[in-house]
């Protein structure tokens, strides 16, 4: 087991480091720096946001805490392993304890809700028996029972958006990464899946990393904000504390609304 | 008028046991081998999990190449390879044999397109469940793309349907073997038209039922 440095002040060590790591993308125009040297610490049981203007590399910053991006330098431990330094094997185990939800959903049209929700359960080779009684729960925890023989197609974005939730809910995950999840849905709609992944918080005490650009959904979710800009991690807050030094405007959006 | 079509029945009957024969082993081949094949082309391509330069560029222009051949020439050219495998160049198993090699880089390349219609973000939700590649490939690719796939099937038999005509060149025998020999070289035109007709209808029930399927398949 590698752990870095040492803890400071008897916290308990975060359940997700990220050190120093950076990622480029090759374009046609060349080369384009998507996250640039950024750190960051994310407690256990946190609601973390992650906020900037589009193309300051927010989801690819997310996507580098379960491997999705492979960064070209720096460490990300997860749980106090290092991501990075997994095999295949170990990575897809470790995987299984982050769960994922994106803008798009990413649900199987051709798989009805059950089977979507079977999805991680049944590819982790759980039983029969523990897969239908874990989907149940899982669409229990998101309140859509009476929708597990209806397909994607049938369900609404905001319904989608909470299939996809209890989908990545099914294998117990520690820490839940949310990819602009309610970028694509109207506001009554954001409000629903944010009271489900408030409640999956708080109930589950699941970790969340949510990556955004809206300012309501940093106030109403998050307890922790890290701000982006041009690939680096320009700042850092807590929401529940005034801050008169921000520097940033969309921190300073995000405090005093 | 019918004369020729009656005196020709038996005849009919066994051409079209011929005919479901040579097309039933190359499309066999063509989903054992083809498919696997296509699925194959598709994940070694750029962008694609198993993005692979080398291995993409053979079996691409493995793909390309023998699909060039007219089937005629690929027919003759493969004679020892028939020889060899059917151990004998006549006949509708002979016959089979090029019909499957020319129907498996086909059917490669429908698989290849089919699952290109695949959302990408379905594969990267299945990655960051912790899917293997052989899990992503049976539980998403082929579930997602199934209505494409059926689809492909439909135009893969059709088209082998049509091609397995040729086949007559080297006595395969087949549906299309007869219009040629008896409606063409005879002037049999009832012959022809006849065969000709099961054709058409042929094709229609293939087209029906694949349309069918592929569109009980989709929940999108």
């Amino acid at each position: 087991m590698t752990h870095l440095g040492q803890v400071d002040g008897g916290d308990p060590p975060p359940i997700i480091r990220i050190r120093n790591v950076s990622k480029s993308f090759s374009t046609p125009q060349g080369s384009f720096k998507a996250v640039a040297d950024a750190s960051l610490d994310i407690a256990r049981g946190d609601t973390f946001g992650i906020i900037g203007t589009s193309g300051a590399g927010k989801s690819t910053l997310l996507r580098l805490i379960n491997l999705l991006e492979r960064p070209e330098s720096g460490e990300v431990h997860v749980d106090g392993q290092e991501v990075t330094a997994l095999s295949k094997a170990a990575l897809r185990g470790l995987r299984r304890s982050i769960g994922m939800i994106f803008q798009q959903y990413n649900l199987l049209q051709n798989a009805n809700v059950a089977d979507n929700v079977a999805f991680p359960l049944r590819i982790h080779g759980a039983s029969r028996a523990e897969i239908a009684a874990r989907v149940r729960e899982c669409l229990g925890i998101v309140g859509l029972q009476d929708k597990a023989e209806a397909y994607p197609a049938q369900l609404s974005g905001g319904q989608k958006q909470r299939v996809a939730i209890a989908r990545a809910l099914a294998t117990r995950p520690s820490i839940l990464l949310c990819d602009e999840p309610t970028s694509a849905l109207d506001p009554q709609t954001t409000r629903s899946v944010l009271d489900v992944l408030k409640e999956v918080n708080q109930k589950l005490g699941v970790t969340i990393v949510i990556v955004t650009h809206e300012m309501s959904v940093v106030r109403a979710l998050c307890r922790n904000v890290a701000v982006m800009e041009h690939g680096r991690v320009v700042e850092q807050f807590a929401t529940d504390q005034a801050h008169g030094g921000l520097l940033t405007d969309i921190a300073r959006e995000v405090n005093y609304a | 008028m019918l004369d020729n079509v009656i005196s020709l029945l038996p005849e009919i009957w066994v051409a079209l046991g011929q005919t479901f024969l040579m097309v039933g082993i190359a499309v066999s081949a063509a989903v054992f081998l083809g498919g696997p094949l296509g699925i194959l082309l598709f994940l070694t391509g750029k962008g694609q999990s198993l993005e692979n330069r080398p291995v993409f560029f053979v079996l691409d222009w493995f793909v390309n190449t023998v699909r060039s051949f007219p089937f005629i020439i690929l027919l003759v050219a493969l004679v020892p390879f028939t020889r060899l495998i059917a151990g004998t160049s006549i006949g509708p198993v002979a016959a089979a044999i090029p019909l499957s090699f020319a129907a498996i880089p086909f059917f490669a390349r429908l698989v290849e397109q089919s699952l290109r219609e695949v959302p990408r973000g379905a594969v990267e939700a299945a990655h960051a469940m912790g899917a293997t590649e052989l899990q992503i490939v049976f539980r998403v690719l082929l579930v997602e793309a199934r209505s494409g796939l059926v689809l492909a099937l439909t135009v893969l038999t059709i088209s082998f349907l049509s091609y397995s005509a040729v086949a007559g060149v080297v006595g395969g025998g087949g549906i299309g073997d007869l219009a040629i020999r008896f409606g063409y070289y005879r002037f049999q035109t009832d012959v022809m038209i006849a065969t000709v007709a099961l054709l058409v209808i042929l094709v229609q029930i293939i087209q029906f039922t694949g349309n069918r399927v592929a569109h009980h398949l989709n929940k999108r």
